[in-house]
């Protein structure tokens, strides 16, 4: 469905973010533990705590919850620290614009009856 | 956007058979295209309309019993006839081609469908809360000068709902109103209640919707990243006691999800400046268009009784408008505007 013009680029809804309370202190917190993490990898890294099995998964594991606590604090601010924005764009063709028609949308039975389907099943090449 | 072409999908497929009748009048006329069937169509739809505007859900059977008893008996086979000829668990737009008028009007009972002022109504509040939850972007109006109708316009386009069913414009309001006429016309369709202020904000009131609060965190993050990837590659450069190539990759790696965060914030901040910008100026095109009042929105009564009929023959912009009498039109693309979806 095409519309006529070119509308490309329109705003169709801009929304202020909504910076909630809680995503603000949760945000905080988050941003807190990311600091304090980083600091304490980089520190365990140089006074050599990967030198031994224990501090090695230690360090490790300090790593992954920078990593993961980082996924939140992205997801956080995506979700409340930015508007939200509707922006028209060019829907690019698919194949079943092209290919299928409108009464077919649905898929196209390859046999009809049930027994078709069961001799179809066993036999592929059954005559077409 | 996608959210609305789908529902319209759905719809279309959901009220293409049950359409009603003032505008199935139209679709079938111009599918046959035979002079008896016209004819036909011209006092059938002159009696059904009146119908409709009673509103009363026997107004129907009534008409049919006042005729003739042999006719609704002939009425009765043709609609046994009719039944047994198609099957409407699988109708289309085909099958909707191949019946005549008069098979149509036996089957479908035109009181399945709301029309008339009570569509309006709900069309009226349904496309409120629409655009109060900027689904559709618009201004909406109620004309009661001359024919009764809604008109939903904006920069793109417009749409004008009239009593019947039908819906004329074009741009992206006409595809954005065309669902909400269907969903709105079914009696089993709960409406959207809309706010008090239901129009689109002031474009002066439009603020730049990223706080700073957020900006801040998370530049904090990304400095506290660099700060540690220039100390970690300092050290691995300066000390020698730190031979793990761990140190340089690390470093490396926590300057870069730094510098990617300081990224986004200036992405944000500047995309952030142009689209509040261009929301703006879309906002006062649209007020614009309000102020100089188009030719299918009448100021006054009798201008805009004037302006409506001079406005579709004149105006390109009016290519699938127009009267609804008009056979030639409807031909062209009754499934364009004419049909109510």
């Amino acid at each position: 469905m095409s519309s006529s013009g070119s509308t490309y680029g329109d705003i169709h809804r801009y929304e202020p973010a909504r910076e909630s309370t809680a995503a603000a202190i949760a945000i905080v917190l988050l941003t807190i533990i990311e600091v304090i993490f980083v600091f304490l990898f980089t520190y365990g890294l140089l006074s050599g705590w990967g030198l031994t099995d224990t501090g090695n998964m230690y360090l490790g594991a300090v790593l992954a919850v920078i990593f993961i606590d980082l996924a939140f604090i992205l997801a956080m601010y995506r979700k409340e620290f930015l508007p939200d924005v509707v922006i028209v764009k060019k829907r690019r063709r698919k194949w079943e614009d092209l290919y299928v028609r409108e009464e077919e949308v649905d898929g196209v039975p390859f046999a009809d009856g049930a027994w078709d389907h069961v001799k179809r099943a066993v036999y592929p090449y059954y005559k077409r | 956007m996608t959210e609305s072409s789908e529902e319209s999908d759905a719809t279309e497929g959901r009220s293409d058979p049950r359409a009603p009748d003032g505008s199935m009048d139209e679709a079938s006329a111009s599918t046959t295209g035979d002079g008896g069937g016209s004819s036909t169509a011209g006092d059938e739809d002159g009696s059904s309309t009146t119908g409709d505007e009673d509103g009363s859900p026997t107004a129907g059977d009534a008409q049919s019993a006042s005729k003739s008893p042999s006719e609704s008996a002939d009425l009765d086979a043709l609609r046994r006839q009719v039944e047994k000829t198609y099957d409407f668990d699988d109708f289309g737009p085909q099958e909707m081609a191949e019946m005549s008028l008069d098979e149509w009007e036996a089957v479908f009972d035109p009181d399945t469908w709301i029309v008339g002022e009570e569509l309006l109504d709900r069309v009226e509040q349904e496309l409120n809360a629409r655009v109060a939850i900027r689904e559709i972007f618009a201004v909406v109006e109620r004309v009661r000068a001359g024919d009764d109708r809604v008109v939903a316009y904006s920069d793109e386009g417009y749409a004008i709902v009239h009593a019947d069913g039908s819906v004329e414009g074009e741009g992206t309001v006409l595809r954005d109103v065309k669902p909400t006429v269907a969903l709105c016309s079914m009696e089993s369709y709960e409406l959207m209640d809309a706010p008090e202020d239901a129009s689109l904000p002031d474009p002066d009131e439009i603020v730049e919707g990223s706080g700073e609060f957020g900006n801040l965190m998370l530049q904090i993050v990304a400095a506290a990243q660099m700060v540690v990837g220039l100390g970690l590659l300092v050290a691995w450069i300066a000390l020698p006691s730190l031979s793990t190539i761990v140190a340089p990759i690390a470093a490396i790696g926590f300057l870069v999800i730094g510098f990617f965060l300081f990224l986004v914030v200036a992405n944000a901040r500047l995309s952030d400046r142009f689209r509040t910008r261009e929301f703006r100026n879309r906002l006062r095109a649209l007020e614009a268009v309000k102020d100089e009042r188009p030719e299918f929105l009448p100021d006054r009564p009798t201008a805009g009784r004037a302006e409506e009929e001079g406005g579709p023959s004149t105006e390109a912009e009016a290519i699938d408008g127009g009267d609804a009498s008009d056979p030639a039109e409807t031909a062209d693309d009754g499934t364009d505007s004419e049909r109510p979806l």
